[in-house]
């Protein structure tokens, strides 16, 4: 099968583009560094089967970041048939440069002026048949995003695939390199044949937006703001569905399931109800939810304000031994904490890395938000409850803060940090729908994996064994259970609420399904949220949350920080730290409140 | 005209860049977005905080912490004068 590569800075819309070729649904944002691994796709090209490869944005050939080594990896080991290199064409002036060193490796490559619909808008006019006879290379100018002259691209690639017959390998990049100076020289007489720029009087809205959202004093209460206000909307928009859902559910149970099941022996049925429909169900109602949230982080992570928040809080983040990408991916932690620990791979220095990755985790991700929605709708008022909702959203950026701040000197660096701001953008409406289709199918297909197995695990546990009766201290779950308790007696923490936390490690919504069959069980069904406030109280209860949101990232968190970090020691130490900030929150808040008198 | 670091400009001066004094690994990440001898650039703004840099090359905008800033060396020009040796994309642009 031929193979075809697309190659290009970061931030100039390849993964756009191979979405469009392929079909694929790679993820698309306007931020540099979206793209982090080679992604893979097999596509139809005319009559050709063809391998399509998008590859993580580079700004040179011999740059030294860990993707750039990545892509140098791969283009000196993999044969390849043809190049895709993907510019945008209002940089042109700059992003010329990697096109130069590439046509140095004598590959057969195709150019793509991508964006020729901003270019327009911002006074860059390129001459594209110049700039093909000169670089001997054809050269097409395309909107991937928008489709313009996407068709005589694909004709051309479709063209020039197949005057390839045979691959080509590379080998070492190092032999076919040529001096920087000579490359400049190219690009200066490339430019001034065949680009003309045209300044403009006018301010473009970007900029005009820029002054409000990068002011000075307003700047940062305006992306603090942003952020609550977008949290509310999703959490407002979501109850409806989340209440819909639940009572659909219910009555599924009490008119199909149960008469259906009541010939059953009473564990077989118990197991079935109210272990794993009663606590499955209570993370579907959530879905709603988490699917309004992959909504929003869709249109953010495309809109060009990751970047200005980079900018923004750049200056605070340098005190903590940080920079503006750790507080973006802070920010896309809040929307699930993988994507965020990979993005940082666009940072240089490991130890920049590692203590991003330490405190990565601490983001409040919608699996946690679900548990404290369910546990503060059954202890707080209806008033009270948004409140301590957003009361954990500033614990979860206190524990970030504290962390970096008490950390940063065993992780000293001297990383440097440039960040282009790109124009601000709009995903179109298909963009945002595929792609948080896309990832609520992703999430949900693996989550409930382990929120299937977490209930029925939790349920196997409290009932087990056989002859004990159910949800005692004589149960499995019971043991394990009081063995916690000298640790988590003092933070309020019960026997039935730390095994629950025990299988949460698995993915935060385990939780949530074992709390509903533990209290089900103990009410004997019908008023859940009764019973989980005839349990435990308010002051238990927040314990509870605090220590839920900061002991442990889930499984899959800690799997890619074991791979991210390549080290298991590394782990181990993130797994301690946050373990120890855990417990010494909850038992600070935990005592006091006690000795005050709640 | 005098040469001074990017560092120290003024909120809306332009500047022609002389020379860059960075280390390599930086010197590469400045080529790479656009910061060459001879190429205009002004300074949008500040940020709070002793924050980066926001500036303009021509359509290209970035950010740049201040101590990188100050190993990027300048003369400065008046906004409105554009210098025909660059690809003079920047200056004029800004007010
Ligand atoms: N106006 C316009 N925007 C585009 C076009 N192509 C892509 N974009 C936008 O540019 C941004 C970057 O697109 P991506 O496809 O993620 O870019 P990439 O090159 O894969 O970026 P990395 O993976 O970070 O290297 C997104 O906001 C896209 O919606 C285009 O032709 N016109
Ligand atoms: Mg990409």
């Amino acid at each position: 099968m031929k193979r075809i590569a697309v190659l290009g800075a970061p931030n100039t819309g390849k993964s756009t583009f191979f979405n469009r070729l392929t079909g694929a649904n790679a993820n698309i944002g306007n931020w540099p560094g979206i793209t982090v691994e080679l992604a893979m796709a097999h596509v139809q090209l005319k009559n050709e089967q063809v391998e399509i490869i998008d590859l993580p944005g580079i700004y040179d050939l011999q740059g030294l970041s860990e993707d750039e080594a990545i892509v140098r990896q791969f283009l000196s080991i993999t044969p390849l048939h043809l190049v895709l290199i993907v510019i945008n064409t209002s940089q042109i002036d700059h992003q010329l440069n990697l096109v130069l060193q590439v046509k140095h490796l004598h590959l057969p490559t195709v150019l793509l002026l991508n964006m020729a619909d901003e270019a327009t808008t911002f006074g860059v006019s390129v001459n594209s048949q110049k700039i093909a006879r000169n670089l001997g290379i054809p050269v097409v100018a395309l909107s991937a995003k928008y489709g313009q002259g996407y068709a005589l691209a694909y004709d051309t690639i479709a063209h020039a695939l197949n005057q390839q017959q045979q691959p080509v390998h590379l080998g070492s990049l190092e032999e076919r390199r040529v001096a920087e100076s000579q490359i400049t020289e190219e690009l200066e007489g490339l430019l001034q044949e065949t680009v003309e720029f045209f300044t403009h009087p006018q301010e473009t809205w970007t900029q005009r937006l820029d002054r409000v959202l990068l002011h000075p004093i307003w700047g940062l209460p305006i992306l603090f703001g942003a952020l609550f206000l977008t949290f509310q909307a999703i959490y407002f928009l979501a109850a409806p569905w989340q209440n819909w859902i639940e009572v659909g559910l219910h009555g599924l149970k009490v008119v199909v399931l149960e008469p259906l099941l009541a010939g059953l022996p009473p564990f077989p049925k118990s197991f079935l109800l109210e272990g794993l429909y009663d606590g499955v169900g209570t993370v579907i109602a959530f879905d709603p939810l988490i699917t309004l949230f992959f909504f929003g982080m869709a249109v953010l992570e495309d809109s060009g304000y990751l970047s200005r928040a980079a900018f923004l809080t750049d200056g605070l983040m340098q005190r903590l031994g940080l920079d503006g990408r750790s507080f973006v991916m802070s920010m896309r932690g809040f929307g699930c904490n993988l994507p965020a620990v990979m993005g940082i791979r666009v940072m240089q220095s490991t130890n920049l890395r590692l203590l991003s990755m330490l405190i990565l985790p601490f983001s409040l991700c919608p699996g946690r938000l679900n548990v404290f929605i369910f546990i503060t709708a059954a202890l707080f008022s209806t008033t009270t409850a948004p409140l301590v909702l957003v009361s954990l959203y500033g614990f979860s950026l206190a524990a970030t803060v504290l962390s970096a701040f008490l950390l940063k000197g065993c992780f000293p660096h001297q990383e440097s940090f440039i960040l282009e701001l790109p124009p601000y953008r709009f995903p179109t409406f298909k963009q945002v729908l595929l792609r948080a289709w896309y990832e609520v199918h992703h999430f949900l297909r693996w989550s409930y994996r382990f929120i299937i197995s977490g209930v029925v695990l939790i349920w196997l546990l409290n009932h087990l064994p056989w002859n004990a009766p159910a949800m005692s201290s004589q149960t499995l779950g019971g043991m394990l259970g009081q063995a916690t308790q000298p640790f988590m007696a003092p933070i309020g923490i019960d026997a039935q609420l730390a095994v629950t936390l025990i299988f949460g490690i698995f993915a935060k919504e385990v939780i949530l399904g074992g709390l509903t069959l533990i209290y089900q069980q103990m009410s004997g069904a019908t008023d859940l949220m009764g019973a989980i406030a005839g349990q435990i109280d308010w002051v238990q209860a927040f314990s509870f949350m605090l220590f839920t949101l900061l002991y442990l990232p889930c499984l899959s968190t800690l799997a890619l920080l074991k791979s991210e970090a390549n080290s298991i020691r590394f782990v181990l130490m993130a797994m301690v730290w946050s373990l120890g900030l855990a417990w010494t929150s909850s038992f600070i808040f935990y005592q006091s409140a006690r000795a005050l008198g709640f | 005209m005098l040469m001074t670091n990017l560092n120290s400009l003024a909120i809306g001066e332009a500047a022609v860049i002389t020379l860059l004094t960075a280390e390599v690994r930086l010197q590469q990440q400045l080529c790479a977005l656009g910061f060459r001898p001879g190429r205009q650039v002004s300074v949008v703004r500040k940020a709070g905080f002793s924050g980066p840099l926001h500036l303009r090359m021509g359509v290209t905008e970035v950010m740049l912490r201040r101590r990188e800033a100050q190993q990027v060396y300048v003369v400065s020009v008046e906004p409105e004068h554009d210098d025909e040796t660059d690809c003079s994309v920047g200056g004029a642009e800004y007010r």
